[in-house]
């Protein structure tokens, strides 16, 4: 058993995933305090004042943190509260202006369909600042005007062009602010703008990094905290809106009740082959 | 069930599989994948900065302080203004051109002599660009993270803001609440204030050095290590789930978008 080809194991992971996204499987989803704590946070704030949302992750973190990104302007664009895009890495720069003009599309559909006279634009509803290099001066210096971080929205719009933006000049005039992040990102949004300038600061990780921020929220420095998928899929039931996390859940349990078998199974023969390898060795003395 | 009819979707669910393949074993394919990865991270990288960094914020600035170079602080200041010059960081308007000119070249130097770490010969020349960047870094996060990272979190070891009030973690109240209606609830209320507190000072004990781990100091050590495995094992439970996410995240992608599987 403990010789056992692990691309067995890497097989057996994958037809549980496919099984389980595929079949007609559900799983109960129980809210945690940290995600209850981010969605009352959003419930709570002004609806007229924006959100700002920073996209900090690369492709890689797509799986757990895009539902959360959807999720978030889902909620939002619902309460008629614009939303701020930015990124301090790069590769948020695509991310997060695919996801917004999806979740734009996907809302104006919506309102179609149900022949409401509302539409989700650019520049009124949300607008995408792109990629500022600088990282903790960034931060900062949000805080103090964003006209001098950010001269232009990622399209090259003046900021007063923007009607959203035209009123907007720091911190104090946002709800709050979320970043999504795969990395330390977190840390740096607390430092630089939750503690010196006193924004609510909320943050979705991926569930690497989940562990680390919990002494954040417990201080109160972190307002909510969606960590990794499931964090996601907890949101989607408090927005009552079921996606991707969701049905990923099912695929979670399946493959962590297979793992813990696995633990279970390789602990017992590590202990029983221990045991057979100490009988082996013990000297046995001849009959008198 | 329809399978896409789009070339990119098809490109990434064939990259997709060629990465997997590395499962069964390393293969042409997979470092094909690796390859292509790596290079279009560093052509993607190279024009994001570009546009954002070395246009907006050096050459464009540059272009504009050197076009005019006679003019007055006050005369270069109305020009950026009376010409929307929102390329030109503001900072730059209430200078002169030169002193303009001279601004933008010394981050540009700096950065250049980063470079010159190929150059084993004048590679010291690096040590001052670093030397800018740790003091700028240090200044910028010392004040900062020590306010967050250590009395906010040592407050929190002491108290806990519930809304408005603020109230000892080593709550009283909460024991009487457990006495008075024992239950799984009010245990684990009254419990783990305590529990928080004695986990943090036998953590600190175990990574004090100063003194030999025995007696009472050695007890709250061997605890320590106690709850830094508690600790390593939720991270470590996390990190599976982190990892199962991304294979959730392929497949969705696989057979939804690539196969047409599933809605």
């Amino acid at each position: 058993m403990l010789s056992l080809d692990r691309r067995w194991i890497f097989l057996v992971e994958v037809i549980i995933v496919i099984g389980a996204l595929v079949g007609p499987f559900s799983t109960g989803i129980k809210v945690t305090p940290a995600v209850s704590s981010f969605y009352d946070a959003i419930e709570r704030s002004d609806p007229t004042e924006p959100i700002l949302l920073a996209v900090d992750f690369p492709p890689s973190g797509l799986p757990e943190l895009e539902p959360m990104i959807v999720g978030i302007l889902r909620h939002a664009f619902e309460r008629g509260q614009p939303v701020i895009l930015m990124t301090l890495q790069m590769e948020g720069v695509a991310i997060s202006e695919r996801i917004v003009n999806q979740v734009e599309r996907e809302t104006n559909a919506f309102y179609e369909e149900t022949d409401e006279a509302r539409r989700i634009t650019m520049g009124e509803d949300w607008v995408n600042l792109g990629f500022r290099a600088g990282f903790a001066a960034v931060i900062l210096g949000l805080g103090d005007e964003i006209r001098n971080v950010y001269n232009t929205d990622m399209y090259g719009n003046y900021l007063d062009e923007l009607p959203l933006m035209q009123s907007i000049h720091n911190y104090d005039d946002m709800a709050l602010m979320i970043d999504i992040s795969w990395s330390s990102t977190p840390e740096s949004w607390i430092a630089f703008a939750g503690a010196p300038f006193g924004i609510n600061v909320l943050t979705g990780i991926t569930a690497v990094s989940a562990p680390q921020y919990y002494v954040y929220l417990q201080t109160g420095q972190l307002g909510g905290m969606l960590g990794g998928l499931k964090g996601a899929a907890e949101y989607e039931v408090l927005i009552n809106r079921s996606g991707v996390a969701s049905k990923g859940m099912v695929a979670q349990f399946g493959v962590h009740v297979f793992i813990v078998i696995l633990i279970l199974i390789g602990n017992v023969a590590f202990f029983a082959l221990k045991g057979k390898r100490r009988e082996e060795h013990t000297p046995h003395l001849p009959d008198e | 069930m329809e399978i896409s009819t789009d070339i990119w979707v098809w490109i990434a669910a064939i990259f997709t599989l060629f990465i997997y393949s590395f499962l069964y074993k390393d293969n042409p394919l997979y470092k094909f994948a690796e390859h292509v990865m790596v290079g279009l991270s560093t052509g993607y990288y190279t024009a994001i900065v570009f546009h954002t960094v070395i246009v907006p914020d050096f050459w464009e600035p540059l272009v504009h302080s050197i076009s005019k170079f006679t003019m007055s602080p006050a005369e270069f200041s109305s020009y950026a203004i009376a010409n929307e010059l929102t390329t030109l960081p503001t900072v730059l308007q209430d200078f002169s051109p030169v002193v303009a000119i001279i601004m933008l070249l010394i981050p540009a130097l700096l950065g250049l002599m980063l470079f010159t770490r190929f150059i084993p010969k004048i590679s010291w020349l690096s040590r001052f660009s670093l030397a800018f960047i740790l003091g700028a870094g240090s200044g910028l996060a010392i004040p900062n993270s020590f306010q967050t990272r250590i009395l906010e979190q040592l407050r929190g070891t002491i108290v806990e803001d519930q809304g408005s009030i603020v109230v000892p973690l080593f709550s009283i109240d909460a024991w009487r609440d457990f006495f008075s209606a024992p239950g799984i609830g009010t245990f684990f209320e009254a419990v783990s204030g305590p529990l928080l507190i004695i986990g943090t000072l036998c953590v600190l004990a175990y990574f004090f050095f100063s003194k030999e781990h025995k007696g009472v100091l050695g007890g709250a050590a061997k605890a320590g290590i106690w709850f830094l495995m508690i600790g390593f094992g939720a991270s470590f439970g996390y990190t599976v789930m982190a990892r199962v996410s991304l294979l959730i995240g392929r497949m969705q992608f696989l057979l939804t978008d690539w196969l047409g599987i599933i809605d």
